[in-house]
């Protein structure tokens, strides 16, 4: 059950620390891309952590802490639950231990691309949630039914988002507006009135964001300042779809690529399948990539898409291509 | 006047400086005491380097008028005809009335060293070029030759009394002087020599060589040998006078043995190292200048104070055509305001950014070091690139450099940026022919450090690989230890380039023993990883240096400390919401045969009526990822919102769907209903299960006359 990965190991040390500053984590992450020969920043990394449940980040903070070890039982996966946070040696020593039964069929899978060097996804397919419980309690770890539900209920909607004045930004900074129409960045280069909407600055090791509204700015997040960019113009860029009634094909939320989703809605949606999204175009061939969460019920894709401003959009059928 | 006066009083005006040109033996015992002695040297040995800069710096006098001042009072204690005698009776009685305040001999041993620095600064070495320099210390009209007076009979006996004074009576409290009193070459001056070889603002240096040389503040430094055999080799390449001394210095010389005393030296500044300037004299902490710049496409070139820790909240700074400042520290900021501190012409710019510049100030100075290059980047409370002592990796940041350099350091930089990011090209500073060569490159970052030496105007920001001394560089640290690593998550080895032969690698056994392990170590770098070594312990070995580490397999049973401690929201922790109505859990139901769904029937009438089916989709994604793996599944989950009651199935046999019944509850429909839902017609048309008790037929009539009976209605 060793995970090669960069990912797996970037996640194997932070179990072992539990939580620290993010210039140790910063550390580690850049080891293990020289290791592997990685071209990825160490806060994408993080952000994979993050966003499969395994890790939390207080980036204003800038320390980080290792979640629980957690076994995660998710619609739709036929009782496969799916293990987050904590993976350190000797806890994946006692699950391999725990899962030695015949009503446990304990599996893994690697994520795919573009994120092949996340963690992959730990799985144990139990007979019933008694042998759930069992599991848990011989390797001590949490137990949780239907996470997506409380994590996109506990995310923040637009409109409870505090936004922060901030000063005036130097337009001659590297600075790009987010073009909503569009969904794509484009560099500021006059010194005229700037445009109303959410601009980012590559000052520091993350981005900095700021929205500019009626002749003032505030700092912004970036997944909210772009929702809050697309819902003014009115711009859908999540869609559902359906599965198939033979369970071949899992439901399935489209989001266009280049636009980030909050950290928990993030959350909600990889826990689905305990995997990162594929990525592909759709079949209709409007030209976009889209990043695709499996297994995501209609409920969840409606509570986030209430809670970003963006009106549900819902298809019965149509292929997706991988 | 007391001691703590002197460091205050001696800068400020000239009434003052005319009376620090009068002061007696006394005075400068106890300015000397004040100016070496305090508890920041706390148990190390205090660097003597009395020349006439640091006369000057401490008296308030001009460099000629400091050294007089100190020659006219130790001439008062012992005569033209050096009668150091005198100098020790004074101590004799000094003790016996309880030993307090400055030690008597001071001031002469300071003369003592005064006289080696200046033989040090001719560059010769020898009794006979010394005391000339010693006798005329004392009295510039001395043509004699030779040691003057009993200066033989009596220096090792001060000297030695010094050194138990400070380190036995003081109990290192306040620092130690000391210096060797028996050496075979020199008996008589090594001691003076001893703390003349290099000057105090030799040591500032130390900084940048601690970090080309890739050591951590704080982190465990190399041993002393290799410290002076890696400063020899760095300034070998360097004319500079401060290079030329600490060259000299590392040089093994049989005749002064200095070498030794510069080890001592090395070891006690790497000890006490933690990356931030220090009064090498005093080890108080000096305060640092900052560059700043406003942006790429108008830098404004400026400067500030930094403030950090080791400072108090308030300075008094001395600026050039501004006078003298005050600055306080902004609240939660890392500088002093004004910030910046003050319009300065560019030709005074241009020459802070390539010499440096020391402004006075008070309780510290603070000090700007000049370099080839300087490193920038972003602040966002300032809103202005500033200067920094390395680069991060993974941050953007600009270099500031002169012309000359650009090419070598865009080419170094290229490779390790993000593509593209270099294509604008640098950009001059300012129009001002005095600023006109200097060139911002940049912003860049790079993803991981590199594996090729920088170019020696970025050595001092960015460590590689091979360096001056055996290292562990990286690596997935865990524990309490710095030398313990995951397994998998082993360093890489950077190698010495000064030792001739290649690394060797051992695995040390329980009892000690050690047995040499093949290590593959082509390049600048050995990746220990790739090994592939098991848990357990292990030392490398290049030529005399050795490092060694532990590696394991992992500590902590569950999660390593503090885990959970960061939540998202203030309750999110991983998946888990803390504080949120445990959600319903599903139902365990059959798990359906073939690929249909199958579907589920409440007691509670149409509204109760739900699908399921085997997540194929799951089964065959495992397949695409593993390449294997089949699951089946004899139970499934069902998350419906009322407890199910009936399933439908098709039948083993004939493929027919079948009612299997799932808990016996009696049907509790409430209301009138439409007649032909799934819910009705599932209940009415599905033929019970054969292997169905005779009480599941019962339940069955049950449910079909509430239908029938809703129907009728």
């Amino acid at each position: 059950m060793h995970d090669l990965s960069p990912g797996g190991e970037l996640l194997q040390w932070a179990s072992e620390m539990g939580s620290g500053r993010w210039g140790q984590f910063r550390a580690s992450a850049e080891h293990l891309a020289r290791k592997h020969g990685l071209k990825k920043r160490p806060w994408n990394l993080a952000r994979e952590l993050s966003s499969l449940g395994h890790l939390d980040i207080d980036w204003e903070a800038r320390r980080w802490s290792i979640a629980k070890p957690t076994l995660n039982v998710v619609p739709g996966l036929g009782l496969c639950v799916v293990l987050t946070g904590s993976r350190p040696y000797h806890f994946l020593q006692s699950f391999r231990d725990a899962v030695d039964d015949p009503s446990v069929f304990d599996f893994q899978m690697r994520q795919s691309e573009p994120h092949e060097s996340a963690p992959a996804a730990i799985f144990a397919k139990c007979a019933n949630l008694e042998v759930v419980e069992k599991v848990a309690s011989r390797t001590n770890a949490r137990f949780v039914v239907d996470p997506s539900t409380s994590l996109a209920a506990s995310m923040p909607s637009l409109g409870d988002q505090q936004l922060v004045l901030a000063a005036p930004p130097d337009l001659d900074l590297d600075t790009e507006w987010f073009n909503p129409y569009n969904v794509e960045w484009e560099e500021c280069e006059d010194r005229g009135d700037p445009k109303e909407g959410l601009y980012r600055q590559a000052l520091t090791e993350r981005r900095r964001h700021l929205w500019h509204e009626a002749d003032r700015w505030w700092k912004t997040d970036l997944a909210y300042g772009q929702f809050r960019a697309l819902q003014g113009e009115g711009q859908r860029v999540m869609k559902w779809q359906s599965a198939t009634t033979n369970g071949g094909q899992s439901s399935c939320l489209e989001v266009r690529r280049y636009v980030r989703l909050p950290d928990l809605a993030e959350r909600a949606l990889t826990i689905c399948d305990g995997r990162m999204p594929s990525r592909g175009h759709r079949s209709d061939g409007d030209g976009h990539v889209y990043e695709r969460y499996s297994n995501v019920p209609e409920g969840i894709y409606h509570e986030l898409a209430r809670r970003l401003g963006q009106l549900p959009t819902t298809e019965g059928g149509g292929e997706v291509n991988a | 006047m007391c001691a703590k006066c002197f460091s205050g009083l001696a800068r400020w005006g000239t009434t003052l400086m005319d009376e620090a040109s009068s002061w007696n033996y006394e005075d400068w015992a106890e300015l000397i005491f004040s100016n070496f002695f305090n508890e920041e040297n706390a148990g190390e040995e205090i660097l003597f380097a009395v020349d006439d800069a640091v006369l000057a710096e401490i008296s308030g006098l001009s460099e000629e008028g400091g050294a007089t001042s100190l020659a006219r009072a130790v001439k008062s204690r012992v005569s033209g005809q050096w009668r150091l005698a005198s100098i020790s009776d004074t101590t004799r009685v000094w003790k016996r009335q309880g030993g307090n305040g400055a030690h008597p001999a001071l001031p002469a041993l300071a003369l003592t060293v005064l006289a080696a620095s200046r033989m040090v600064a001719d560059g010769t070495f020898a009794a006979t070029n010394y005391y000339v320099p010693l006798r005329r210390a004392l009295d510039p009209n001395d043509r004699d030759v030779g040691a003057p007076g009993d200066f033989r009979t009596a220096i090792l006996d001060l000297w030695e009394s010094v050194r138990e004074w400070s380190q036995v009576d003081l109990g290192g409290d306040l620092g130690i002087l000391k210096a060797e009193t028996n050496q075979p070459h020199f008996p008589f001056i090594a001691p003076a020599l001893q703390h003349a070889f290099l000057r105090s603002s030799d040591l500032h240096r130390l900084d940048a060589f601690f970090r080309i040389l890739g050591f951590e503040p704080g982190g465990e430094p190399p041993s002393a040998g290799e410290l002076r055999r890696a400063l020899g080799s760095w300034t070998s390449n360097k004319n500079e006078p401060w290079a030329r001394r600490l060259n000299n210095a590392c040089l093994e010389d049989e005749n002064n043995e200095l070498y030794k005393h510069c080890e001592r030296l090395l070891a006690r500044e790497a000890r006490r190292w933690d990356g931030m300037p220090r009064d090498s004299r005093t080890g108080r902490a000096v305060g640092r200048l900052g560059l700043a710049i406003k942006s790429r496409r108008h830098p404004e070139l400026q400067f500030y104070a930094k403030w950090d820790e080791r400072l108090g909240a308030e300075v008094e700074l001395e600026l050039p055509a501004l006078g003298s400042k005050s600055l306080q520290r902004e609240e939660d900021f890392e500088w002093f305001a004004p910030n910046p501190l003050g319009e300065f012409g560019p030709s005074l710019i241009d020459d802070w950014l390539s010499n440096g510049v020391e402004l006075g100030g008070d309780p510290t100075r603070f000090e700007l070091q000049g370099a080839a290059a300087h490193v920038l980047r972003y602040d966002d409370s300032m809103a202005r690139y500033v200067s920094v002592e390395s680069m991060t990796i993974g941050l953007p940041h600009l270099v500031l450099t002169r012309c000359v350099h650009v090419e070598q350091v865009e080419s170094f930089l290229s490779p390790l940026a993000e593509e593209g990011v270099l294509a604008r090209g640098p950009v001059q500073v300012s129009d001002d022919p005095s600023l006109a060569d200097w060139r911002l490159v940049g912003p860049f970052s790079i993803d991981s450090r590199p594996t090729s030496r920088p170019p020696e105007v970025l050595a001092q920001y960015l460590s590689s690989g091979i360096g001056l001394s055996l290292r562990l560089i990286g690596g997935l640290r865990v524990g309490l230890g710095l030398r313990t690593y995951l397994r998998g998550g082993e360093p890489s080895i950077g190698l010495n380039e000064l030792a001739e032969s290649a690394p060797q690698l051992y695995q040390v056994g329980l009892d000690g023993d050690e047995v040499e392990l093949p290590l593959e170590s082509e390049g600048e770098e050995v990746p220990l990883w790739e090994e592939h070594l098991e848990p357990g312990h292990y030392k490398i070995r290049q030529g005399l240096a050795t490092v060694s580490l532990e590696i394991i397999d992992g500590i902590v049973a569950e999660a390593g400390p503090d885990a959970g401690s960061v939540r998202l929201g203030g309750s999110i922790e991983g998946t888990f919401a803390h504080g949120r109505d445990v959600v319903a859990r599903p139902w365990m139901v059959k798990a359906p045969i073939g690929i249909r769904e199958s579907s589920l029937l409440g007691a509670g009438g149409p509204s109760e009526y739900a699908t399921v089916c085997l997540p194929k989709w799951f089964n065959h994604a495992l397949k695409l990822v593993e390449g294997g793996g089949n699951l089946d599944w004899k139970c499934i989950d069902a998350w419906t919102s009322f407890e199910p009651v009936w399933q439908v199935l098709e039948s083993r046999s004939g493929g027919q769907p079948e009612l299997h019944l799932l808990n016996d509850r009696r049907p509790n429909a409430q209301g009138s209903f439409a007649a032909d839902t799934d819910w009705s017609k599932a209940l009415s048309k599905t033929p019970l299960a054969e292997d169905a008790p005779e009480a599941a037929a019962l339940l069955l009539q049950a449910y079909r006359e509430v239908i029938e009976g809703n129907r009728d209605a």
